[in-house]
């Protein structure tokens, strides 16, 4: 029953609640770091084991950490393990430390990171938030990496650097600014469209809901 | 003149929301009044200007290698950041709901989401940056032009959503999808200010 | 009383939590300080070697060049290299120079043999010129025009159609790193 529990919350965060896809969180790494394949996956990668080892931190003090200082304790856990993993790539890949830039740290900002935090990783044991954590990453990065793919190949005709098509035939508009919101807003709607959801105009994954947003539950600390 | 460029560059030309991507969770799920988009609009330009004064001076005073502690702390900008932006918002919402009730009433609910928002964290991450701001007031007026740029962006975003209401939109692309072909038009459309160059 | 005590107990345990990380985090940086100095050396070995192939160690000349009567209100001269080769011969040198373009800040690092001859151009910091126009100067033409190009005949390099402003300041520039090099060979 256990086993079943783990593969479930990994489907989970890979599609059935994919965070870019479903949840649209941690919307700015993937409009940001997705004009080169390259940096989509090292993108996701580094938030992936921030996630996993964020996830496996908190279910293990998960009894110890009083209610009233959580959230600055998942604040300060978070952004410990972000400056760590950003030592750790600008000391051994350094050219990914470039092309990312200030998206390294705004990792702890990540909406996905706190959001599973407080929602599955403060409730649930250490196995299954792992499972959680590799699940959501894992869906993360392979959602920008997918949008990556086709920025770099629609707007730059290249994969990974190699150019394969030629400069009068790409459509530069993808490698900029609005191609991101272009190419996020027509996967979604590709999706939508699949799951024949009737979705109401105003609808989004918290129904508008404010008030109980999980975001903020996690910023206004009690309760 | 400097300043002046500076100013409109951040606020509309390299716009925060548009051309940056910074900010955008609450550009996608806050805009959809523009009512609720002015309050979230105005708690931002708040709290971002606040921040980068508080964290600029932290990073000069305490951080950088001339600083009280002597020696290279530049490592933990993230951490220190990250937890006085958290800080500073829960003392700005407390001071609201104290002295400004009307304020504090109409912005309310926003005023912790903003700490999530990777706009303060990367204005904050972008000014430390010695070669391209050399003094505070630099840092000062590029977030205070940041936050302005926010602050249009959104507001025409809940302007055009409020438009579009009873418009007959396809039932794929009801909900986020035509948000997200509104910004990338807008994002088109602020392209051409690219044009500006003011002074030298 | 006893609320007292749960705050206590509760900002203990914060204080705690935060200890350990803290030490966790300067663990990470003592065994990372070495390689991220060695990555930003040799990247910046890199830029040099891309401006002078023979490139293998320099000294940092930038006080003595900084001369009154050709400073430039638009050029600021940030380094100023002079180049040794493998067996410890002068070379050439080389300038980092930084001026205003079209977006933002760029910084052109420009490598010269001993002739006053320029022998390459790169761009070693990030440029936030316009994506397919103004970044242009990034391309191996533009960079090549610059190349055998010394004081005489620097004026004929070609700017970029549709991109003047990012092209125009490169030129200004590398005109700005050549006249600071004449300073530093007048010098020596």
């Amino acid at each position: 029953m256990d086993n079943n529990k783990f593969l479930k919350t990994i489907l989970n965060g890979l599609f059935y609640e994919n965070p870019t896809f479903v949840l649209m969180l941690g919307m700015c790494p993937t409009l940001a770091v997705t004009i080169s394949f390259f940096n989509a996956i090292g993108m996701g990668l580094s938030t992936t084991i921030v996630l996993i080892l964020s996830n496996l931190i908190i279910s293990l003090l998960r009894k110890i950490i009083p209610d009233k200082v959580r959230i600055p304790s998942y604040i300060v856990i978070v952004a410990s393990l972000v400056t760590v993993v950003q030592l750790l790539i600008q000391a051994y890949i350094p050219s990914l430390y470039k092309s990312l830039g200030i998206y390294i740290p705004l990792i702890v900002v990540n909406c996905i990171i706190l959001g599973r935090a407080e929602s599955f990783a403060s409730k649930n044991n250490c196995i299954n938030s792992i499972a959680d954590g590799f699940g959501m990453g894992i869906g993360f990065t392979m959602a920008i990496s997918l949008i990556a793919i086709l920025r770099e190949f629609i707007g730059n005709g290249s994969i990974f650097n190699i150019i394969l098509i030629p400069n009068d035939y790409q459509i530069k508009i993808f490698s900029l600014a609005p191609g991101a919101f272009l190419v996020l807003g027509i996967i979604i709607a590709i999706l939508n469209y699949k799951n024949n959801n009737k979705i109401k105009s105003d609808e989004f994954s918290c129904n508008n809901n404010c008030l109980n947003c999980s975001m903020n539950r996690i910023t206004k600390g009690d309760e | 003149m400097n300043f002046v460029f500076l100013g409109i560059s951040s606020a509309l030309v390299s716009n925060v929301v548009l051309s940056r991507f910074l900010g955008i969770c609450p550009f996608l799920g806050v805009s959809s009044k523009s009512k609720t988009a002015e309050g979230m609009g105005i708690a931002v330009i708040f709290v971002i200007f606040i921040s980068t004064f508080v964290t600029y001076n932290i990073n000069t005073f305490l951080l950088k290698e001339d600083g009280i502690f002597g020696i290279d702390l530049t490592y933990l900008q993230t951490i220190v950041f990250i937890l006085v932006i958290a800080c500073l918002v829960q003392f700005v919402e407390m001071f609201l709901k104290k002295y400004v009730k009307a304020l504090y009433n109409s912005l309310g609910v926003y005023l912790p989401l903003i700490t999530t928002n990777c706009a303060v964290l990367g204005v904050a991450l972008t000014v430390v940056d010695d070669n391209l701001y050399p003094n505070i007031s630099y840092a000062l007026v590029y977030s205070l032009g940041t936050s302005i740029g926010f602050f249009i962006a959104i507001v025409l975003m809940a302007s055009i959503r409020e438009k579009i209401e009873y418009n007959d939109i396809p039932n794929a692309f009801k909900g986020k999808p035509i948000v997200l072909i509104i910004a990338c038009l807008m994002s088109m459309a602020f392209y051409g200010f690219s044009g500006l160059k003011i002074g030298g | 009383m006893k609320n007292n005590l749960l705050v206590i107990k509760d900002a203990l345990i914060l204080f705690i939590i935060t200890t350990i990380l803290g030490l966790l985090l300067s663990f990470t940086k003592i065994i990372t300080d070495e390689p991220i100095k060695t990555a930003q050396i040799n990247a910046l070995n890199n830029s040099y070697r891309q401006v002078i192939n023979d490139y293998s160690s320099s000294d940092d000349i930038t006080r003595k060049v900084l001369d009154e009567s050709i400073t430039n209100s638009k050029v600021k001269l940030i380094n100023c290299l002079k180049v040794y080769n493998a067996n410890n011969e002068t070379i050439g040198y080389i300038t980092l120079v930084r001026i205003n373009g079209y977006g933002g800040n760029i910084d052109v690092l420009t490598g010269f043999d001993l002739s006053e001859n320029i022998t390459g151009i790169e761009f070693p910091n990030d440029l936030s010129e316009t994506p397919g126009i103004g970044m242009g100067i990034t391309s191996n033409e533009f960079k090549n025009s610059f190349v055998g190009k010394n004081i005489s005949n620097i004026k004929s390099v070609d700017t970029l159609t549709g991109a003047t402003i990012s092209s125009t300041a490169v030129k200004d520039a590398v005109s700005f790193s050549l006249d600071i090099v004449k300073n530093a060979i007048q010098i020596d």
